[in-house]
């Protein structure tokens, strides 16, 4: 599969290291040069700089052939515009990131796949260990 | 940045202390020898030497801030300097002996040919104006490998010790304010490089002479193959000698050729450090592939395959060690030529090998790749570049890739100069291949030899070849600073009269 990841945060990252092992071709968008060349030191993909809000970078990424993306910032507003553009150009699966968990409805009504609230969920699991009863 | 002369001229009062070290410990040679004769100009060039060290280290000052530039100067001044105290000894010993030296001594009364020799021992070049190595004195055949090893020794100090520290070792001719001293004794890297450096010295004479040498041929030609070198002891360097003694200096060889912070890994049990970077794997392919080339080549020129002694000449030439097991003038054309360039590419950076060498190499090779690819990058697509195993910002890579064209430029420009001088004073016997052999073998400070150079040589060729080795080893851009230093102390005379 073909899959552009928007964003190079920690998620994104780990994201694009899961899928490369899985041998799925990958593509990184990203605003600031700096950290997407630390991806691009790590894994052999193609990276962009750009904002998203700018079209051609999406285009330029090829996202008419693409099965998937993924937005992975921690800007619920970069996240969201992702999301719309893909949806623009018809890309088939939708998955975003969403950092505060007020933003979901938005999303929601783009029909977008979601992960709210990462912290929320990192942090949930860490209190089960401590008390296993309430999840 | 101004030059101050009185610190180069501590500097290089230092570096000095090398040659009389070595002239101390030569001595005992020539007593357990029983070479008396050899005892007055070993003494001799000991006084001058420390003499001129004196005088030197008088006339300096010390001084704490120190440009790069600097350090540079003093490295090749001494170099020079040294190599000259390194022919002193052949030279006073040929005067002493006067005329009951043997043909091959009494050549060295010429000074130019002692300078010569001097000169490409301590660049462990190896071209030599030897006649018959093996009716030179005992005490002058051990100065020869020594001059060598040390050589070897000093190229490795001086890769580790003033390059290293800068990592991005391309960065150091640009940053020209920035301050480096070398340490000769004082990092521990250096110290270590120098333990391994002496063990695969003496790992080499027990295989040598394992293989069948005998001790006093497995002492000397070790310390010139490790160095790689290429002096020898016997006439016709290595042809007399059996298959397994000609492999096994191909093994040595090799290792004189592999960058000794990879031999630092393996010993310390890493055993595959040896083939794990790219360098090291270019190493392998060029020795394989130029084996198999050079034995097709000499297939369809006479009819035969001499396989250990293709394999013998390739990796000599390529590891710039200059051994030869057959004689470089009967070769084909093509053989010659494909020899020159193995010449010109070298060892590994932070071996002992001459050229512009492996890293240098995939530099370029990755420059080239590059603009092909780049073309058919996007607007926005940011990227990075892999040379020889670093990943580097396009910046980064750029300088390089820079440094590395510019060094093979100024190398071919060398390689030219050098061509048209010989060409114009060989005898008619010599065909241009042969000249370019002769002169891609001085300037990689390989010292294999289409039989060019010898006593008989004009004496601007023997100037030309030695000016080649010194620039070869030191990469060039040190020796042409120094060459041009008095043409820009000139301008800046000039510059303030007028300001």
């Amino acid at each position: 599969m073909y899959l552009i990841v928007v964003g190079a945060s920690a998620e994104g990252r780990r994201f694009i290291e899961i899928a490369l092992e899985q041998n799925h071709e990958v593509a990184l968008i990203e605003k600031d040069e700096a950290s997407a060349r630390e991806v691009l030191k790590e894994s052999e993909i193609r990276a962009f700089v750009s904002n998203i809000s700018d079209d051609e970078v999406l285009s330029e990424a090829e996202v008419d052939r693409a099965d998937a993306v993924v937005a992975a910032t921690h800007d619920d507003a970069q996240n969201l515009m992702a999301m719309v553009l893909a949806k623009e150009h018809k890309v088939k699966t939708c998955i975003s990131l969403i950092n505060q968990q007020s933003h979901a409805s938005m999303f929601e009504k783009l029909g977008v796949q979601v992960i709210s609230d990462p912290a929320g969920i990192v942090a949930r699991q860490l209190y089960q260990y401590i008390d296993p009863k309430r999840t | 940045m101004r030059i101050k002369l009185t610190a180069i001229s501590r500097d290089v009062s230092r570096f000095l202390l090398i040659p009389i070290g070595m002239l101390l410990l030569s001595l005992p040679v020539c007593l357990i020898a029983r070479e008396w004769f050899a005892v007055l100009p070993f003494l001799y060039s000991l006084v001058i030497a420390s003499f001129l060290a004196l005088l030197l280290y008088i006339l300096g000052k010390k001084n704490d801030e120190i440009s790069t530039k600097q350090t540079l100067l003093s490295v090749a001044i001494s170099w020079g300097i040294i190599a000259v105290i390194g022919g002193l000894p052949l030279w006073f010993t040929a005067l002493a002996l006067g005329d009951t030296a043997t043909p091959t001594v009494s050549y060295f009364g010429d000074p130019l040919n002692s300078l010569f020799e001097g000169f490409s021992g301590f660049t462990s070049a190896g071209l030599t104006m030897t006649i018959r190595e093996s009716e030179l004195p005992a005490c002058l055949q051990w100065w020869r490998s020594f001059i060598e090893w040390i050589g070897g020794l000093g190229l490795i100090v001086f890769a580790v010790a003033l390059l290293e520290p800068f990592q991005d070792q391309y960065a150091l001719y640009q940053a020209e304010g920035r301050q480096t001293r070398i340490r000769l004794t004082a990092t521990r890297t250096v110290r270590r490089l120098c333990t391994i450096y002496s063990l695969y010295t003496v790992a080499s004479v027990i295989l040598f002479r394992v293989a069948g040498m005998n001790w006093w041929a497995a002492l000397n030609h070790s310390m010139t193959a490790i160095a790689t070198g290429g002096f020898s002891i016997t006439d016709n360097s290595m042809s007399a000698y059996s298959v397994p003694i000609k492999l096994a200096v191909v093994l040595v060889m090799i290792m004189g050729a592999i960058a000794f912070e990879r031999h630092d890994r393996f010993l310390s049990g890493k055993l595959s450090a040896l083939w794990q970077d790219r360098q090291h794997r270019l190493l392998i392919i060029l020795i394989v592939s130029g084996c198999i080339f050079t034995a097709v080549e000499q297939f369809s020129d006479s009819g035969q395959f001499g396989w250990v002694n293709n394999i013998f000449q390739w990796t000599s030439a390529l590891t710039t060690c200059g051994f030869s097991a057959q004689s470089v003038q009967f070769m084909s054309t093509n053989n010659k030529l494909l020899l020159s360039l193995s010449m010109v590419i070298g060892g590994a950076v932070g071996s002992t090998a001459g050229g512009i060498k492996l890293a240098r190499v995939l530099a370029l090779a990755e420059g080239i790749l590059w603009h092909f690819r780049k073309p058919g990058l996007t607007q926005h697509q940011t990227y990075v570049r892999r040379i020889n195993d670093k990943v580097l910002d396009p910046e980064q890579a750029s300088r390089q890739v820079e440094a590395a064209a510019v060094l093979l430029v100024l190398w071919l420009l060398c390689l030219v100069v050098c061509i048209l001088v010989l060409v114009k004073i060989v005898p008619n016997e010599y065909t241009l291949s042969d000249v370019i052999f002769e002169s891609t073998s001085a300037l990689g400070a390989a010292g294999l030899s289409s039989g060019i150079t010898g006593p008989s040589l004009h004496w601007l060729g023997k100037c030309a070849l030695m000016l080649m080795m010194w620039m070869g080893r030191l990469e060039i851009i040190p020796v042409v600073m120094l060459l041009t230093v008095p043409f820009s102390y000139v301008q800046s005379l000039f510059d303030s009269r007028r300001s």
